[in-house]
């Protein structure tokens, strides 16, 4: 083992919006910085991403990245592949609601048959999968994020203290609001503060006065206008029912060398002209202009401690060739500061498996636990105004009035992302209705009668139905529960024979979340009620969004107070709780700076440090953490 | 280079979709619909389709009653031209008709139908300025 003065000042695990952030801070006020990330580097200007996304038949979140998944190419599987991760095609490969509570759960045999194909691997406990990925390559998931950048309001932080739910974080909103600032700048957020203050009468305040952000929103579409219109006069739960243009990290004007938004409507998963921030362009502001270097294609696979606790060592695999044929060699770096910036399963994986798989970091039993994302309940319908979707950025506006109150004493809250392309991520639209109206099938429920059509009744009939489409996604806040946890699995492994991970999750052990889900669906109820689109067609169901699939989607059934419930559920891609900030060693991983308790020069960044998942997307509050961290690694380093 | 269409194809694929000889020619200079369907779809099925429409020409149809009498129940053809609707539509097309879709390439997805009928431009493909969503789309007969 070598000896001496550590190599660098800080190694950061993941290059990644965290890590990139990071990385040029620190760089920047002159320290030696390294960046080890598991996956490779795009050297193609995004070009082979956009290809793929386009010729893609299910445009799915990792579509455009590698590694590549389908059914029937062995080079992706899991257990051959260096850097597998969670996929959405996973996700679909799951049983819909009745075949999973017939044929599934709980029975061995067919878990052992579903954990063959996937990175992530269940116990027979879980009831559904864990809904959301991540990317493993240089820019992490911002690749494929979507761009929106709220703020968290001040209750998400406090959630014990003033609802006696959840628990409270280690600081305060007020504590952050130089750090988002920060963020908001870095990302590139286009929004006006006006939009943001109108909503203090339900959330309280979330910025400092004469706070600006650096550019000008981006306009909301038609069809967020229109629904905007439409809902006016409608409460729930004694909050009106509100529009608010989202803040976005989308250029709204030429800024640093990206271009404005000329609406793709792909922001998820790639922006085919880097309008949308994504951490590639940090990373290499940092390797550019701060010197910061990258090691791609080196997956870390544990951490070495010395007596005091103190991290010494990064021990990482380096490998080269293709899947079930890579050329690997086991190298070893030293930094003064460690930092983990791998999202949270891998970054959870990593100090399970140091100190020979026993695990570091783990004093107060709370790592891989709390496993949380923002369960998304999908609530869609027609309209009887055309607002025509696929137009803009994919999604521009929310309703954010319900966020926060006093229901959250009872039940979980919810943001409401309002979508601007049609049903596509409820139905695959306009491919599904398309389909039925030339076939005659009626997959979509948009074709009743079981028509073929052809000539101008096609058009218009997809033209009728597909500019009227609007779709909710209601973002339920999940309970944290230490049930919900990531272990090693002892069975499964991927290429490099590192152990995949194992999940155990549940969604209907917890009456908090259950009653977020119920409260979403009334109020789709309610909207569609007053839009719905009975005088444009008067042969249709009206309860699109509580169809539930028997055999297609992962769904859960439940009761609660009462009145039994079935509902498909998505996942919202926030990966979140699981290493916990907190107020002591004995209930978190990491303190209010996301230093590690147990590991002095150890720092865990990523909405793994998150408590609760609060309100809001997790991305622009994962970038202001990042900073807190950085003045207290700079400090370290002084 | 791609072996030309026949007219025929374009006529026949007009009264099927309902977009004018323009917009296909169009879509077929950026993405080879009539080679490509011939090749995966199956050139004994596609020269049949073919060969059904130069015989309901021939007996005078056109348009919408060409169409109709391509789709009609019992036509060994029907299949063959829903096949060939969803390609234009979609970008979207089964080797043989049979087992899983694909699309041949980005340019066949970005030429879809689709995204015309429903006012709008293919996800991931804006030819647009920023701000254009702030506007309702040009009228529909427009993307025709």
């Amino acid at each position: 083992m070598p000896t001496g003065s550590p190599e660098y000042d800080a190694v950061i695990v993941g290059a990644g919006i965290a890590g990139a952030i990071m990385a040029k801070e620190l760089a920047r006020h002159g320290k030696r910085v390294l960046i080890l990330e598991s996956g490779p580097r795009d050297r193609r200007d995004r070009v082979p991403f956009q290809d793929t996304y386009l010729k893609a038949m299910a445009k799915l979140p990792n579509a455009p990245y590698p590694p590549y998944w389908t059914f029937d190419n062995s080079s992706g599987q899991p257990d051959q592949e260096a850097v597998p991760r969670a996929m959405t095609a996973m996700t679909f490969a799951w049983p819909g609601l009745t075949e999973f509570n017939e044929h599934m759960a709980g029975n061995q045999e067919a878990f052992d048959r579903f954990n063959e194909q996937s990175y992530l691997t269940y116990q027979t406990t879980s009831e559904i999968p864990f809904l959301s990925t991540y990317e493993r390559l240089a820019g992490g998931t911002t690749w494929h994020w979507l761009g929106t950048s709220l703020r968290f309001a001040a209750n998400d932080f406090n959630m014990k203290t003033v609802y006696n739910q959840l628990v409270d974080w280690p600081l305060e909103l007020t504590d952050l609001y130089d750090d988002y600032a920060a963020a908001e700048d870095e990302i590139g957020v286009s929004a006006d503060v006006n939009d943001q203050r109108a909503m203090e009468p339900y959330l309280g305040v979330q910025f400092p006065p004469g706070y600006e952000y650096p550019m000008e929103r981006i306009p909301m579409s038609v069809s967020d206008k229109l629904l905007g219109e439409e809902m006016q006069g409608l409460q729930f739960d004694g909050h009106d029912l509100l529009m608010t243009c989202t803040p976005q990290g989308r250029n709204s004007e030429y800024r640093r060398g990206r271009p404005a938004c000329q609406g793709n409507s792909s922001c998820i998963p790639i922006c085919p002209i880097e309008a949308k921030y994504d951490a590639t362009a940090t990373l290499r502001e940092a390797e550019n202009g701060y010197h910061v270097r990258t090691i791609t294609q080196a997956v870390v696979t544990g951490l070495e401690v010395d007596e005091s606790g103190r991290i010494t060592r990064v021990n990482y695999i380096a490998y080269e060739g293709e899947a079930g044929n890579y050329t690997c060699t086991h190298e070893s770096v030293s930094g003064t500061i460690v930092i983990l910036a791998a999202h949270a399963i891998e970054t959870v994986k990593i100090l399970q498996m140091s100190r020979d798989r026993q695990g570091i970091a783990n004093t107060s039993g709370q790592l891989g636990c709390n496993l949380m994302d923002h369960l998304c309940y999908l609530g869609y319908g027609l309209g009887n105004k055309q607002g025509f979707p696929y137009r803009g950025p994919r999604s521009g506006s929310g309703i954010e009035s319900l966020r926060d109150g006093a229901f959250r004493a009872r039940r979980s809250a919810w943001r409401v992302d309002v979508g601007n392309v049609g049903w596509e991520w409820a139905d695959d639209d306009p491919s599904t209705s398309l389909k039925d109206f030339v076939n005659g099938t009626n997959a979509s429920r948009l074709n009743p009668k079981n028509e073929k059509l052809f000539g101008q009744d096609l058009v218009e009939r997809l033209n009728a139905a597909n500019t009227r489409m609007f779709r909710l996604c209601y973002l339920v806040e999940q309970e944290p529960q230490q049930c919900n946890r990531i272990t090693l699995s002892k069975t499964y492994t991927d290429g490099l024979g590192l152990p995949r991970p194992e999940i155990n999750y549940t969604v209907t052990s917890s009456k908090y979340t259950l009653r977020g889900i119920t409260a979403a669906a009334q109020m789709t109820d309610l909207i569609f009620d007053k839009i719905g689109a009975n005088r444009v067609f008067p042969h249709h169901s009206s309860d699109y969004s509580k169809f539930v699939d028997a055999a297609g989607f992962p769904g859960i059934s439940f009761c609660v107070d009462g009145t039994h419930y079935q509902a498909n559920l998505y996942g919202a891609g926030h990966i979140v709780g699981t290493y916990r900030m907190g107020f002591t060693p004995r209930d978190s991983v990491v303190n209010s700076d996301l230093r590690s308790w147990d590991h002095k020069n150890l720092y865990l960044l990523g909405s793994g440090t998150f408590p609760t998942i609060a309100t809001g997307n997790p991305t622009l509050t994962i970038a202001a953490l990042v900073y807190r961290a950085a003045r207290s690694v700079l400090r370290d380093l002084a | 280079m791609p072996t030309p269409p026949p007219d025929s194809f374009f006529d026949l694929s007009s009264a099927l979709t309902g977009f004018t000889v323009q917009t296909l020619k169009f879509a077929q200079q950026n993405a080879d619909f009539y080679g490509a369907f011939r090749s995966i779809y199956g050139a004994v099925e596609f020269d049949a389709l073919m060969s059904a429409y130069a015989d309901i020409t021939a007996q005078g149809d056109t348009g919408a009653d060409l169409a109709k009498s391509v789709l009609a129940d019992g036509s060994t053809v029907a299949e063959t031209a829903r096949a060939l609707m969803v390609f234009w539509y979609l970008g979207q097309i089964a080797p043989g008709g049979k087992g899983a879709m694909q699309i041949p390439t980005a340019n066949h997805y970005a030429q879809g139908l689709a995204w015309r009928a429903v006012q709008a431009h293919p996800t991931g493909v804006s030819t647009l300025q920023f701000g254009y969503w702030a506007s309702p789309p040009p009228p529909l007969e427009d993307f025709l």
